[in-house]
């Protein structure tokens, strides 16, 4: 998250520091551990049976954006085009 | 004020007042008046009606119900966001049809037949045009025109099917239609266009990125969501809305991954928002219809927000390409933090605001066992966050640092987007203020464990998988460019095909003159010969000359009726 005293400190933001992303890193991949773990320790209450299959929403999601990315990659083959290609 | 004036009229007759104000007093006056308009809504019953007969018609020009108020709510809501955002801008021509914009859009709401539903769908075209056209550039000229174009077509659809349709049944009643005849079809594919349906939508992500800083804003609340609500009052429950708007939710996030000018990203993104509202009115039952009111409630906030941010960028950076952005947390931390809120919210994040209203619409889809819809929506869920959620803010604000330094956002602005963030996380806080507006009564908690959990995982994998594709570079980069959409069929299709056509029948008709040319040539020297000073034809004849010809006509004209 951005802090405002970026502007008046000439030296580095959080964010620049060597490592600070990697901790970013880690913390999401704490977060999806956990959430992984969550699964197994309430009663789920879903809709279709398949729901039901544990870390169904966490493959979902993944594999979901995996395969959205590289589709739109392959269509900036087919689509892509110079800025001024109407001008 | 609320007995004497259609809702809405406050902000067109309002508006007529601004090019005569300046400073303070033009300031109080803009934030006014939506205060006073919404005032006005929320001073008329519900059932409140106002009835005219003109030229034979019957006509109504206020409805006032929980649809109509609830959409006139967050219009008003809307429009004074806007105006704050806007209030450092000087233009007249900007700031008079921002205003008539907003308060057309209103007076569509609160309207209860089609005629009169024509004559603010129309204005709200043409007002809206100036949004664009004021940033005064050749592109929006251009893409202006054909906004304007396309948005009078759906006017025209609408007269037409209002027209049939009135022929048929002898109603003029905008109330529920269905697709049943000709005129009812014609009205839906009018609707269709406002709202963005597949292959029709083009008109959007052409020209809202193109509008000014602050017309954009205006632009992404009002049009689409007019289409939605006419969609829902005319059309719930119609089936064949579940695909369309299942592929609403989809086509658009693939163009939106890889798309360069970010408030164009955002233009698609909003294209798939519709989709889930309009499998909502698809479905039709009362939890839906809930579902695609709230999520239009929520979703004119969201983006509304999401739109200021890149609007105050382009401000201030002025640019709004991803390739050339980056690192503006450092300059622009605030509008940061805001964007980073609309985010949150329109991926759904639990405590944001489209967390508490798409629920509703994927509980009644997968409640109504469209199975595939409900997927195809899970799908766009989490693509909605990689695109609007994760590169519009990691893009702009961080990623490599673009070297740009600038001023933080102006204050009108900041306040703008603050207000708008402070409503999306106050939403998803206390979901029951939105539910208790609601058409219907909603018995519905999008804060059970299971609900927070699998949301949760979705979008946190999703991030996990940006991360992924970010560190092994598979990840497309932002590339200075432009992608190829329906519109590519009349920007150059179209008009490749006609100059092509024009140009077979320059050579044809060069051809045919050619081959014929020495005949014509012939006949001409043959009518020149007769018909001409020395031809026989052509001399000037004596009086009595003359005389005697017409004597002889005169004799045969006798012969012939004497017979």
């Amino acid at each position: 998250m951005p802090h405002d005293d970026s502007q008046k400190t000439p030296s580095r933001h959080w964010l620049e520091r060597p490592g600070s992303v990697n901790k970013l890193i880690r913390g999401l991949a704490v977060f999806c551990a956990v959430l992984l773990v969550a699964d197994f320790f309430y009663e789920k209450l879903t809709h279709y049976a398949w729901e039901q299959a544990p870390a169904f929403y966490a493959v979902f999601g993944f594999v979901s954006c995996v395969f959205l990315v590289i589709a739109a990659k392959g269509l900036r083959r087919l689509l892509m085009r110079d800025e001024d290609y109407y001008d | 004020m609320t007995e004497w004036l259609p809702p809405g009229f406050v902000l067109i007759l309002g508006a007529l007042f601004v090019p005569f104000l300046r400073g303070h007093t033009r300031k109080v006056w803009l934030l006014l008046l939506p205060v006073l308009g919404l005032l006005q809504i929320w001073g008329l019953p519900n059932g409140y009606e106002w009835n005219l007969t003109l030229f034979g018609f019957d006509l109504q020009l206020v409805r006032v119900d929980a649809l109509s108020r609830i959409f006139g709510t967050v219009f008003y809501l809307a429009a004074f966001l806007g105006l704050i955002f806007a209030l450092h801008v000087e233009d007249d021509l900007e700031v008079v049809s921002a205003l008539m914009y907003a308060g057309a859009a209103i007076a569509a709401v609160f309207v209860g037949d089609l005629i009169s539903l024509f004559v603010f769908w129309e204005l709200t075209a043409v007002t809206s045009l100036f949004l664009i056209w004021a940033r005064r550039t050749e592109r929006a000229y251009r893409a202006g025109l054909r906004y304007l174009i396309v948005q009078v077509t759906s006017g025209v659809l609408l007269l037409a099917g209002t027209l049939i349709h009135y022929a048929d049944t002898g109603s003029l009643a905008f109330g529920s239609l269905g697709l049943v005849s000709l005129g009812t079809g014609l009205i839906f594919v009018g609707f269709g266009i406002k709202a963005a349906f597949p292959l029709l939508h083009a008109w959007l992500e052409d020209a809202y990125p193109e509008a000014t800083v602050t017309g954009t804003v205006f632009l992404s609340a009002f049009t689409t969501k007019l289409a939605i609500y006419a969609l829902a009052r005319s059309f719930a429950g119609t089936e064949i809305l579940v695909p369309i708007g299942a592929l609403m939710t989809v086509f658009p996030i693939f163009y939106a991954v890889i798309e360069n000018d970010l408030r164009r990203v955002l233009a698609y993104s909003l294209n798939n928002q519709l989709g889930f509202m309009v499998v909502g009115i698809g479905i039709g039952t009362e939890m839906a219809l809930n579902g695609t009111v709230a999520h239009a409630f929520a979703h004119i906030l969201y983006k509304a927000l999401l739109f200021m941010s890149m609007g105050a960028v382009l401000f201030r950076a002025g640019t709004i390409k991803g390739s050339e952005l980056g690192g503006l947390y450092k300059s622009m931390p605030w509008t940061a933090a805001f964007c980073i809120v609309g985010a949150a919210s329109i991926s759904a994040f639990p405590l944001f605001s489209g967390f508490i209203s798409k629920s509703l619409i994927l509980a009644a889809t997968a409640d109504n066992h469209y199975t595939l819809t409900f997927l195809v929506l899970l799908f766009a869920s989490a693509g909605v966050f990689h695109h609007a959620g994760i590169k519009v803010p990691y893009f702009a604000f961080f990623a490599h640092d673009s070297g740009i330094r600038c001023e933080e956002a102006p204050l009108n602005m900041r306040i703008a987007m603050g207000i708008a963030a402070a409503l999306c996380i106050g939403l998803g806080l206390w979901p029951g203020l939105l539910y208790s507006l609601l058409p219907f009564p909603v018995n519905f908690d999008p804060y059970t464990t299971t609900h927070v959990v699998t949301q949760l995982q979705l979008l946190f994998f999703a991030a996990a998988a940006f991360v992924f594709l970010q560190k092994t570079g598979i990840y497309p980069p932002e590339l200075a460019s432009i992608n190829l959409d329906v519109d590519w069929l009349y920007r150059r299709a179209g008009p490749r095909l006609v100059a092509a056509i024009g140009a077979t029948w320059a050579r044809t008709r060069e051809a045919l003159a050619h081959s014929a040319g020495r005949h014509f040539e012939a006949a001409a020297a043959q009518l020149r010969a007769l018909h001409a000073p020395p031809g026989v034809l052509g001399e000037p004849w004596s009086t009595s000359q003359a005389t005697l010809w017409v004597a002889l006509a005169l004799v045969a004209c006798l012969a012939v009726a004497y017979w």
